[in-house]
This record gives structure tokens, sequence and C-alpha cells, in this order.
């Protein structure tokens, strides 16, 4: 059934239809949430506030964009919310600029278990650009105006953000580099 | 050569290569930049390509819970019965007092009455062997609370069949379909207990029959709604 159908027989209270409706898009929306927030509990709590949020105003949903598309910007903005409540705590990881030259030699180490754990060391105004941009592909514009900050802020937070996981993943390269002439 | 392009430059050059001037010329001319704008881009592509996660398996359970829905299956008679006196959800209440009437009322009836060789409920008190406790109820005389327990319940029902025509809009439906869906829960967890009563199984037939029927209804007006606009 598509999602047209299922927002209808939602919206009029079939509980099924939004089974239907949370099944083809928790992922999505989970990861979206848990990829900004960098923290398995207060991403379970978040994503689950988007759904709540989601289901109590499914009659403000025009169509004007799909459900998920919908839906994705309703956790971004919840994600976004809640970590503005947080933003008090300092950040614990570094934000020195790095400007040495690049390495001579490289190994690439990207794999998706690495990158996840990278993203979670950055501090949160680096990972909340980094992943609206790179993983989930919105424009510095989007961004700036889903955060409140200048499209320029958004793209020097961006290459800030880029040089700064190069560096949190060069140590796994460094030990996948010495495995490999082991 | 001039200096290296600093880690933002590169960064810059990724998503705008007339962004940085002279960038591109660098690339070309200095092994090291290139190389760290190489691996910069294989970040950039991974982290566009990394799957989605699982949520938490209990995400939805916690998401009904806070929508203040009662979950469904276990449980739910009992609030919705505390909640709601509509005849469909008494309906439900008494198809799950059903099967400990009827197995309370065929235990005594078989005592005396089962062919020899035939498995009696009785036989199985105490016993794990639902199987055994099953084909003794296909061979039982009916008691009058069975009886009335059936009439009462095919009451209900026809109650709530007549009033089907009475809510042709899609609220009713959508609400009818709750009840039907309460009662089909309520009639499945009495089939765990009497699996082969002829009467909880052909109620339960005419529930399924009755929600798809109502669906299809819903569907359809949905879909008469949406082309109208």
């Amino acid at each position: 059934m598509s999602d047209a159908r299922l927002i209808a027989a939602a919206r009029a209270g079939d509980r099924r239809a939004m089974a239907a409706l949370y099944s083809a898009h928790c992922g999505r929306v989970y990861s979206v949430v848990r990829r900004m927030v960098g923290d398995d509990h207060l991403a379970e709590d978040v994503s689950q506030d988007a759904w709540v949020r989601a289901f109590q105003k499914l009659h403000l949903f025009r169509g004007e964009s799909s459900f998920g598309t919908w839906m994705h910007r309703l956790a971004v903005n919840a994600a976004l919310n809640r970590l503005r409540r947080q933003s008090k705590r300092p950040d614990v990881e570094s934000t020195a600029e790095i400007n040495s030259p690049p390495p001579a030699t490289d190994e690439t180490v990207l794999n998706q278990r690495l990158l996840g754990q990278a993203l979670d060391r950055l501090s949160a105004g680096y990972r909340q650009v980094l992943v609206l941009h790179d993983v989930e592909g919105l424009t510095h514009e989007e961004i700036a105006s889903r955060m409140g900050i200048a499209v320029g802020t958004s793209k020097s937070q961006l290459h800030k953000a880029r040089a700064r996981m190069r560096d949190l993943l060069a140590p796994a390269r460094a030990r996948n580099e010495a495995g490999n002439h082991a | 050569m001039p200096e290296h392009l600093n880690r933002n430059s590169i960064s810059a050059l990724l998503d705008d290569p007339e962004g940085v001037p002279g960038g591109l010329d660098h690339l070309a001319e200095c092994e090291d930049c290139a190389h760290e704008y190489e691996q910069m881009s294989r970040m950039r592509m991974a982290l566009s390509g990394l799957p989605d996660l699982d949520p938490p398996p209990d995400e939805w359970s916690r998401v009904q819970a806070e929508l203040g829905f009662e979950p469904l299956g276990r449980g739910l008679l009992a609030p919705v019965w505390r909640k709601a006196s509509s005849w469909p959800l008494q309906a439900a209440a008494v198809v799950a007092l059903f099967a400990a009437g009827l197995m309370v009322g065929q235990s005594i009836a078989t005592d005396d009455a089962a062919a020899p060789g035939i498995p009696r409920a009785a036989d199985n008190a105490g016993s794990d062997d639902r199987t055994g406790t099953q084909n003794g109820m296909l061979d039982v005389e009916p008691t009058d609370a069975y009886l009335r327990t059936v009439a009462d319940l095919e009451a209900l029902r026809d109650l709530d069949l007549g009033a089907n025509s009475l809510r042709a809009d899609p609220e009713g439906m959508a609400e009818r379909i709750t009840h039907l869906d309460a009662m089909i829960e309520a009639s499945s967890e009495a089939l765990r207990e009497a699996p082969a009563d002829p009467v909880l199984n052909n109620f339960l037939f005419q529930l399924v029959d009755e929600r798809e029927k109502v669906a299809g209804q819903l569907v359809q007006t949905l879909r008469m709604t949406a082309a109208e606009y």
C-alpha cells in the first residue's frame, strides 16, 4: 500500500497503517537522529519523540513532499532541538583547526563502523553539519536554515569537520597499515 | 612549489572545484595534496553511503504507549473494558471469557459422555497436552452456560454487523475496524484455549471477513474522497 493510503488510514485512526508507516521509515529516522546526536540513549529518546510528534501532527501533513521527507525533516528538527537544549554542556572533542600538511602516505580505512565511531567523537557542532551535508545530502542553505546559522558558517564547520574526521580516523588507518605490513 | 593546501581548502575543493583560487592547479602538481584530496573524497563517498541503522526493537511499543494506545494482544481486554462500554468491546470481552466457560462447562459435561478411546478434557486435567483436550471437546454436549454464551455472542455480533450501515464515514469505518480488531484478537486468544471449537472458529472467520469488507470500503471511500480533490 502506498504512503498516501497509509497516511489516510492512519489519520482515520488505523493503527496498522501507523505501524506500516513506522515500519517503512523507522530506519532512516533513527539513523539520522542517532548520527546527529552521537549517543545511543539520547537517540532512542529523540527518535521516539519524533514519531510521537509525527502521529500527533499527521493532520498537518499536506502531502507537498513525500511522507519520508516530511518525517526526515521532523526527525532532524527534533534532534537539533534536543541538542540545542543540551548546548550548555562543554564539547569534549577538540575543535582545533588542522593546518598541517597532509601525510605523505595514507591508507583508506573507511569502513562503516570506524566512520560511525569517528562521527560519535566529533564535537556536536561539527557532527551536525557533517551528518546533514555528507550523510543526508542537505545543501548548506538547508542546513543554515534548519540550524539557524549563516551559510558561510555551515561551510566552514563542514570543512573543519571533515579535517577532524581525517585526524580521528588516522590511528585506525595506521593500525590497518601496520596490520597489512605484518 | 607553493605551500601545501590546508585540509579546509581541500574540503572546499571537493564541493566547489572553483572555490579555491589556484586549488586545482596545485592538486595537479602536488602529490601529497592530491592524495589527501582523494582520501577525503573517499571519506565523503563512504559517509553518503552509510546504511540505515536499526532502531531499538522496542521503539514502536514505546511510541504506542506515548500515544496512549493500548498494546494489542495480551492485556487488551481489561483496559478496554474499563475505558469503554460499547457493545463491540463488550463482545470482545465476552469472547475472552468464552473459552473459560467452555472449558469448565464441557469438562463437567464430558465426565460421562465421552466415547471410549477418545480423550476427554477431564482426562487431561493438570496436563499440558492440549491436543488431548482439544479432541475431548469435539465429543461433548453443550451446557446451558455454553449455549447462553454463544447466544449472547451472536446477538452482539448481529448488533455489530447491523450498525455497520450507520457509520459509512471513514472515521466510523476506522473505528469499526478497531473494534473488529479487538474482537479478532480476543477470539484468537480464546481459540488458543479451545482451538477446535466450531462456534469460535466460525465467529473468528466472520470477524475476519467483516474486517476485510470494512477495510475495503474504507479504502474505496478514501479513494473517492481523494478523487474529489
